[in-house]
C-alpha cells in the first residue's frame, strides 16, 4: 500500500525524453525551454564523446541507475543575434556538468578529479554565455555532459536558451520571493520559540519551531541558490546537504505530529521514525523520504482523528493543502507549489497552536479560579460566623467561670486560624500539618462540648501530601453529627497502600443516625472534599462513605 | 413560677444560660433542665410541663428549620438562641418570643423574661403564621386569614375567614404578645382582627365583615369606640 502510493506519486517525476531534437529560433530570442533532447548514456570510459556523432539517436531513455548521460539537441537560429547576450540557463541536475556549444566547451559547474570523480558538485541551476561568434544565423548542436551524484535522482532538467536580460530578471523576482518565504518561516519560527518559552515549555511547539528553521535552511539551499556564500559554507555537496536538512526537517515535523496527536510511547515512536530517516538518507532519494514521511504523517493523523485529539482537524488541513500544493508543483501547475504548500502548513500550524494556546490559557484561568474559590470555601467553611459566634459564646462563659481555661482556648482559637492561613493557598500541604489542623479543632471543640476527643493515626509517616481542610472537614462534620449526647469520641486516621491505590481510612465513633449517610453527603462539606480531590488527582480518586461498627467509616482512594 | 427547658448541644453554652437564668429569676425560677438533642427535648417536654423552651437553632447540624416549627405550635413560649442572625426574621415570623444572638450577656437574656413576663409586651417583629398541630403534621396558618381568636382554657379557638376553626396550643395571653398590631384583645376570651370590624354596638358587641358578634370587655369598649370613628 505505502509503495503503490510512493510509485503513482512517483510516476510523475519522470522525465519526458523524446527524440525530437531540433528547436527552432525566430528573430528575437525569448526565454526558450529546450525540452527535446537526443540523449545517451555514456559509458564512463567515454571522456571524449564531444562533437561525437551518434549513428542513431535513441529513442526516449530513463535514467534510472545510470550516473553519465550525454545529452545532445540542435539549435536552429533563423536569424543572427547581434545585440544581445545570448545566455543558456541550465537548472536541475545534482552533479557535474560540462556545457558544449557547437563542440566548444563554454563552462564546467563543479569539478571531476582525473578519475571521473566528482571533487565538487556544480550548482543547482548556472549559466552559460554564448560568445557571439558562436550565435550566428544556422544550425547549432548543445551538448550537455552530466556526471549524476550516485545519491540524486534525475527529476527535471531545464534548459533554457535566452536574452540575458530576461533570466536577469526573473532571477530578481526569485530573490525576492525567497526572502520573503525565509522570512515566513523565520518569522514562524520564532513566534513558536515564543510560544514554547511562554506556555509551559511544551516540546510540540520546540519541534515545530526547529521545523521552520531547518526548512528555512534548506530553501537557501535548494534549488535556486540564488544568495550569495562563501564556499567553505555553502558545501560542495550541497545536494547531500539540503537532503540531510530536509530529512532533519521531516523528523521534526513527525516529532511534532507525535506530541500533539499521540498520548504514549512518543520516545520510542520518534526514536522508530528517526532510524528510518537515517536509513532513507543513505537509500532513498529525497522526495521518496517526502512522501514516506507524509504517509507517516497522515497515519498519525488518521490516528489522531480516531482519538479526537485537540486541534488536529487544522493540522488535518494544513497537511492536506501541502499535499496538493506539491501536487500541482510535481505537475509543473504551480511554481512555487512546494514552498506555497509549506507556507499553508505552517500558517494551519499556527492556528492549531494558536487555538491550543488559547485554549491552555483558559484552562489555566480557570483552574487558577477554581483554585481561589476553593481557598475561600476552607475559609468560609473554617470561619463560618456560627463557628466562631459559637465559640464566642462559650469564650464568655469561660472570661466569667474560669479565666485560666478562657486563656487556653483562646489559644487554640490562633493555633486553628493560623493554620488554616497558611495552608488555604496551597493546592497540596504535608498530612502533618492537617492533623494538626484536627487536633486544634478537637481541641476547641472539647471545650464548648465539655468532651473528650481522642485523635490517633495509624501507618502515617507525615510527609504524605493531601489537599487542604479534607480531613479537617471530616472531623468538624463528625463532631456536628456525631456527638450530640456522647461526650466522648475517638477519631482515628490510617493509611494502607494496595497495589496502585492510597487509601485513606477516617474512622470516628459518633452517633450513626442513617438518614444522615444522605443528608451529609450532599453538605458542602463533602461538595468541598470532592472538588479538592479532583482538583488535586483528577478522575483519579474515589470516596466512600459508610457506617460500620459503631461508628463512621470514610474511605479515600487514590491512585497513582 | 417558670419552668424553663434548654436546648443546646454545647455545655459551655448550655452551662452559661443556666446560670444567667438563674441568676435572673431567682426565686422566680421553678425548674430548668438541659437536652443536648431536640429527640430527648421531645421526651422531655411530654412529660414535663413546661413555660419556656430556650432552643439553639442550629442541634447537630440539623436544619433548624424543622425544630422552629416544631416547638412554635407548642403551648410554651420559644425563645431562640443562635449564631445564625440572618434567621432572626424568619424565626419571628414564626411566632417566637425573642431571638438571642449568640453570643450573649446577662442583660440581653433578662430582656428576653421580661418579654415573657409583661402582660403588654407586644413583637416588634410579628408572627405571620400560626403552627397547628394536626394529626401527622404541622400545619401554618396565614395569621391574616384569622378573623378573630378564642381562649378555651390552655388553648385558642382560630376563627378563619373561610369559616373554619382550628385549634391552637397557646393560651391567648402568650399569642396576643406575638401577632401584629391589628389584633386587639377585646375581651378576657377573645382576640379580634381589627380590619375586620365592621361597628361597634351599645350592648359591648361588635360586629364582623361576615356578621358574627363578638362581647368586649367593658374597660375596652370607650377605647375601641374612639379607634372605629
Amino acid at each position: 500500500m505505502k509503495y503503490t502510493l510512493i510509485v503513482i506519486c512517483f510516476s510523475l517525476f519522470l522525465p519526458k525524453v523524446t527524440a525530437q531534437n531540433i528547436c527552432a529560433f525566430e528573430r528575437k530570442p525569448q526565454a526558450f525551454p529546450i525540452r527535446h533532447w537526443t540523449s545517451c548514456t555514456l559509458n564512463a570510459s567515454d571522456t571524449n564523446c564531444v562533437g561525437k556523432l551518434l549513428a542513431k539517436p535513441p529513442a526516449t531513455q530513463t535514467f534510472q541507475n545510470r550516473h553519465r548521460y550525454r545529452l545532445q539537441t540542435q539549435v536552429v537560429f533563423k536569424n543572427a543575434f547581434n545585440k544581445d547576450l545570448l545566455t543558456l540557463r541550465v537548472q536541475g541536475l545534482h552533479g557535474v556538468q560540462k556545457v558544449f556549444w557547437d563542440q566548444v566547451k563554454l563552462y564546467t559547474n563543479g569539478t571531476l578529479n582525473a578519475q571521473n570523480k566528482i571533487t565538487r558538485v556544480g550548482r543547482y541551476h548556472f549559466f552559460v554565455a554564448i560568445p557571439d561568434s558562436l550565435s550566428q544565423q544556422g544550425t547549432h548542436t548543445l551538448t550537455i555532459i552530466y556526471q549524476q551524484l550516485k545519491q540524486a535522482q534525475f527529476s527535471r532538467l531545464n534548459v533554457f536558451l535566452g536574452d540575458f536580460e530576461i533570466f536577469n530578471y526573473h532571477e530578481k523576482s526569485n530573490n525576492r520571493q525567497m526572502v520573503l518565504m525565509l522570512t515566513i518561516f523565520l518569522t514562524s519560527a520564532l513566534f513558536f520559540l515564543i510560544f514554547y518559552f511562554g506556555f509551559g515549555q511544551k516540546a510540540s511547539f520546540l519541534f515545530l519551531s526547529l521545523y521552520c528553521i531547518f526548512y528555512a535552511i534548506k530553501s537557501t539551499l535548494k534549488p535556486y541558490q540564488n544568495f550569495y556564500v562563501p564556499d567553505f559554507l555553502i558545501p560542495y555537496l550541497s545536494f547531500e546537504y539540503a537532503h540531510l536538512v530536509g530529512n532533519i526537517a521531516g523528523v521534526l515535523l513527525i516529532a511534532f505530529l507525535i506530541w500533539e496527536l499521540t498520548p504514549k510511547y512518543r520516545w520510542r515512536h520518534l526514536g522508530a521514525f528517526l532510524a528510518l530517516s537515517i536509513a532513507s538518507f543513505f537509500i532513498l532519494s529525497e522526495a521518496r523520504f517526502l512522501f514516506l514521511m507524509m504517509f507517516w504523517g497522515g497515519a498519525i493523523i488518521a490516528y489522531g482523528l480516531y482519538r479526537r485529539a485537540k486541534g488536529v482537524i487544522w493540522i488535518l488541513v494544513g497537511l492536506l493543502g501541502f499535499f496538493i500544493f506539491m501536487y500541482l508543483w510535481v505537475n509543473g501547475t504551480l511554481g512555487y507549489g512546494y514552498f506555497l504548500g509549506v507556507i499553508f502548513f505552517i500558517v494551519s500550524m499556527t492556528v492549531s497552536v494558536g487555538q491550543k494556546v488559547a485554549r491552555q490559557i483558559k484552562l489555566r484561568q480557570a483552574a487558577m479560579l477554581h483554585s481561589a474559590v476553593l481557598e475561600n470555601q476552607l475559609l468560609k467553611k473554617s470561619i463560618q460566623p456560627h463557628f466562631i459566634l459559637n465559640s464566642l459564646a462559650s469564650l464568655q462563659e469561660l472570661i466569667e467561670q474560669n479565666t485560666e481555661q478562657a486563656s487556653d482556648f483562646v489559644e487554640k482559637l490562633a493555633d486553628e486560624f493560623r493554620l488554616l492561613s497558611q495552608v488555604a493557598h496551597q493546592s497540596l500541604i504535608l498530612l502533618s500539618d492537617e492533623i494538626e489542623m484536627c487536633k486544634t479543632h478537637l481541641k476547641i471543640m472539647q471545650y464548648r462540648k465539655n468532651a473528650c476527643f481522642e485523635f490517633i493515626t495509624e501507618r502515617l509517616s507525615g510527609n504524605e501530601q493531601v489537599p487542604p481542610g479534607i480531613f479537617h472537614t471530616l472531623v468538624e462534620n463528625a463532631i456536628t453529627h456525631g456527638y450530640g449526647v456522647k461526650r466522648q469520641g475517638k477519631f482515628v486516621l490510617c493509611k494502607s497502600i494496595e497495589g496502585a491505590y492510597t487509601i485513606y481510612s477516617f474512622f470516628n465513633d459518633g452517633e450513626v443516625q442513617a438518614e444522615d449517610l444522605l443528608s451529609q453527603a450532599n453538605g458542602t462539606g463533602f461538595k468541598y472534599i470532592e472538588a479538592r480531590l479532583q482538583e488535586s488527582y483528577p478522575d483519579r480518586w474515589h470516596l466512600e462513605r459508610q457506617i460500620v461498627n459503631d461508628g463512621w467509616e470514610v474511605k479515600i482512594q487514590i491512585k497513582h | 413560677m417558670i419552668r424553663i427547658l434548654v436546648v443546646e448541644d454545647e455545655d459551655l453554652i448550655a452551662q452559661r444560660v443556666k446560670r444567667l437564668t438563674q441568676e435572673i429569676l431567682g426565686n422566680q425560677l421553678h425548674h430548668l433542665a438541659v437536652c443536648p438533642t431536640f429527640e430527648s427535648a421531645q421526651a422531655y417536654i411530654l412529660e414535663h410541663p413546661i413555660d419556656v423552651v430556650m432552643l439553639d437553632l442550629n442541634l447537630n447540624g440539623k436544619d433548624g428549620f424543622q425544630l422552629l416549627e416544631q416547638s412554635v405550635a407548642q403551648s410554651f413560649q420559644t425563645i431562640i438562641l443562635s449564631a445564625y442572625p440572618d434567621k432572626a426574621i424568619m424565626a419571628y415570623e414564626y411566632g417566637v418570643l425573642d431571638f438571642i444572638s449568640k453570643p450573649f450577656n446577662k442583660t440581653r437574656l433578662q430582656k428576653a423574661f421580661d418579654r415573657y413576663q409583661n402582660q403588654d409586651y407586644r413583637s416588634e417583629y410579628p408572627v405571620k403564621y400560626l403552627a397547628i398541630k394536626k394529626k401527622q403534621k404541622l400545619q401554618m396558618i396565614a395569621t391574616t386569614d384569622i378573623m378573630y381568636i378564642r381562649g378555651a382554657g390552655n388553648h385558642a379557638e382560630l376563627y378563619l375567614q373561610s369559616g373554619q376553626v382550628e385549634l391552637h396550643d397557646k393560651s391567648l395571653q402568650h399569642i396576643v404578645k406575638l401577632l401584629p398590631s391589628n389584633f386587639r384583645r377585646v375581651h378576657k376570651s377573645y382576640i379580634v382582627n381589627m380590619q375586620l370590624v365592621v361597628s361597634i354596638a351599645n350592648n359591648y358587641e361588635i360586629t364582623l365583615q361576615n356578621g358574627h358578634c363578638l362581647p368586649i370587655s367593658r374597660t375596652q369598649y370607650k377605647q375601641l369606640k374612639d379607634l372605629l370613628s
